[in-house]
């Protein structure tokens, strides 16, 4: 039995925590092979050493970066070598390249899988839907790609394997042509390792008032999220700090949701997180009904008293 | 040159209801809509038009059932896909395509946009609201053998070509394609306008046909996967906070996040 792994090398080593989970479940010898998208020149000795069988690379290129290339090296990988799963990160480019590949290949995706559970020959996939509000278990009959949601798994060595890199030709796609590359502007905001996240919504009058928000934030050494409004219509903050299904997914031990309606897709990113609270004028918004704790109130009255409280509390003058 | 806007009439998340006992999503009993980054797709292909494209269709398949029960809530939703504008709108619904899997709808999908003549750009929303997995504009595209590409949140037509820029998690593309394509976009690409009065009646009289798999020629699809759904239990507290007034609410609610340990207090 073989199971690909694809992604970049920081992936490969990541999802070699899945790969163990299956290795652990199964009857039969389980060789995991990976295909990295990127151009490996020095063999990482952090990779080397996971019990990879055989860990793939482009030769030609730097890095495959159109879907139909990393459909079509896929679909060549998984027919020399007939794997039983692949497995991959849940992000844009997978998720488009890898059900490209399941077409071609007509075996199924299950996409964002947050939990894997290993039955006697057989394994369920976890994935939530419909705005974070079911959760769906999913058993492949046969041969299935598996997507997984990033900082999941922690990866480890699972067998004593000797890797071999190999490299490989990979064909040049000429219809989709990359004329233009921008990286998104990356501060310091890492929502998905905040403790304590200060969200922001339609509540706040200006992108001034803002301010507020990120003053709470740094008093309780925490970040500042937004609901979809703000980073996407208004664009007062960028997308970097939007909590939600298309956003950022958070799982904080405090989320404060401040003026947030709470829209499922929003209620989806934050389903994780320890302790809710909500602050609202309205007492009919769906946010309360996702929250622990809910003060229908004026936030702008709201944070002044809550950042002089906190103070007192922390010693901070 | 004709465009085809893919419709997922979609369960709305928005009205879920649960059973009581068992705790598992009423599926059959709740109403459809039309997924919404869909209308944003279909608005796309409105303001595409302008290129000299001669008609819109929007094409959708049925996979949520009761079959009976659902066709006619399905006409409906594509009679508001007419009233936005679509020229033409097919409806592929029967036995085979109730709970049937992607790789099934991508057939069907793409066998029909075969016999529908001249197709130059197929656009969908980048994720259903629903199920969320985006993949069947990727899956359509493999069928049909057209150039891809997704996640766009912003499309120029030039001499059967189009330049996009799409959007990944730490990068931003700009792309040029070959036509035919299939495209999904998201809901930053435009604002879905509402349809006028005119509209809705006008939709009354254009085209709404209904197409069974079968006379596509497609064999009934065999079961990939099994799935079981289970409704997420809110363990939230739901706790409002009362007071006299917001010094005396904040107080309070400190005092409970103390003791759930979320802040911890110098001493």
């Amino acid at each position: 039995m073989r199971i690909l792994i694809v992604g970049k090398l920081n992936d490969i080593i990541e999802l070699s925590g899945a790969a163990s989970i299956m290795i652990r479940s199964s009857s039969q010898a389980v060789d995991v092979d990976a295909l990295s998208i990127e151009k490996i020149m020095r063999a990482p000795p952090e990779v080397e050493t996971l019990g990879y069988d055989r860990i793939f690379y482009p030769d030609n290129i730097e890095r495959i970066e159109t879907p139909r290339q990393l459909a079509e090296t896929v679909t060549d990988l998984m027919n020399k070598n007939d794997y039983i799963y692949i497995i991959a990160p849940s992000t844009k480019l997978f998720k488009e390249s890898l059900a490209y590949a399941g077409q071609k290949l007509q075996i199924p995706i299950i996409p964002d899988v947050s939990q894997i559970e290993a039955g006697p020959g057989r394994h369920i996939f976890m994935r939530t839907i419909m705005a974070g509000r079911v959760r769906s278990y999913e058993t492949p009959l046969n041969k299935a790609i598996i997507l997984i949601g990033l900082g999941r798994f922690r990866g480890g060595r699972f067998s004593e394997k000797k890797t071999s890199f190999v490299p490989i030709k990979i064909s040049v796609d000429t219809s989709f042509r990359i004329i233009e590359k921008r990286e998104k502007a990356r501060g310091a905001v890492r929502l998905e390792e905040a403790d304590i996240i200060i969200s922001v919504g339609r509540g706040f009058r200006s992108k001034d008032d803002l301010k507020l928000a990120f003053e709470l934030a740094d008093l309780l050494r925490g970040q500042v999220g937004c609901s979809r409004p703000i980073a996407a219509d208004l664009k007062w903050l960028p997308e970097e700090h939007w909590i939600g299904l298309s956003g950022k997914k958070v799982r904080p031990k405090l989320y404060i949701a401040l003026g947030i309606s709470g829209q499922p897709q929003h209620i989806a990113g934050i389903l994780e997180s320890r302790v809710i609270v909500a602050v609202n004028k309205d007492p009919n918004a769906p946010i309360f009904k996702n929250a622990d704790y809910g003060i229908v109130g004026d936030l702008y009255e709201f944070i002044p008293k809550f950042s002089e409280k906190i103070k007192e509390i922390l010693g901070v003058k | 040159m004709n465009i085809v806007s893919l419709v997922k009439l979609a369960i709305d998340t928005g009205q879920l209801r649960f059973d009581p006992s068992t705790y598992k999503p009423m599926l059959h009993d709740i109403p459809l809509k039309i997924s919404d980054i869909d209308r944003n797709a279909l608005e796309e292909a409105l303001r595409l038009k302008q290129y000299g494209f001669s008609k819109i269709y929007a094409l959708s398949l049925l996979t949520w059932g009761p079959l009976g029960k659902r066709i006619q809530e399905a006409q409906n939703l594509l009679r508001e896909a007419l009233a936005l504008g679509a020229d033409e709108a097919i409806l592929i619904a029967d036995e085979h395509t109730i709970d049937s899997d992607s790789i099934f709808v991508a057939k069907a999908l793409a066998e029909m946009i075969r016999r529908i003549s001249d197709v130059k750009i197929v656009l969908a929303g980048e994720a259903t609201v629903d199920k969320f997995s985006s993949q069947i504009p990727a899956r359509v595209a493999c069928e049909l053998g057209f150039s891809y590409v997704g996640f766009v949140r912003r499309i120029e037509y030039k001499d059967n070509k189009v330049i996009v820029e799409r959007d990944l998690e730490d990068h931003v593309e700009i792309v040029e394609l070959d036509l035919p394509a299939v495209i999904s976009v998201t809901r930053e690409i435009n604002t879905p306008r509402l349809p006028t009065l005119m509209q809705i009646r006008a939709a009354m009289k254009k085209p709404l046909n209904i197409i069974k798999s079968s006379d596509l020629g497609l064999q009934p699809f065999k079961k990939t996967l099994e799935t079981n759904y289970e409704g997420v239990k809110v363990a939230r507290k739901n706790i409002i906070i009362e007071g006299k007034d917001m010094s005396e609410k904040v107080s309070k609610l400190i005092e409970n996040l103390i003791s759930e340990g979320v802040i911890i207090p110098r001493r």
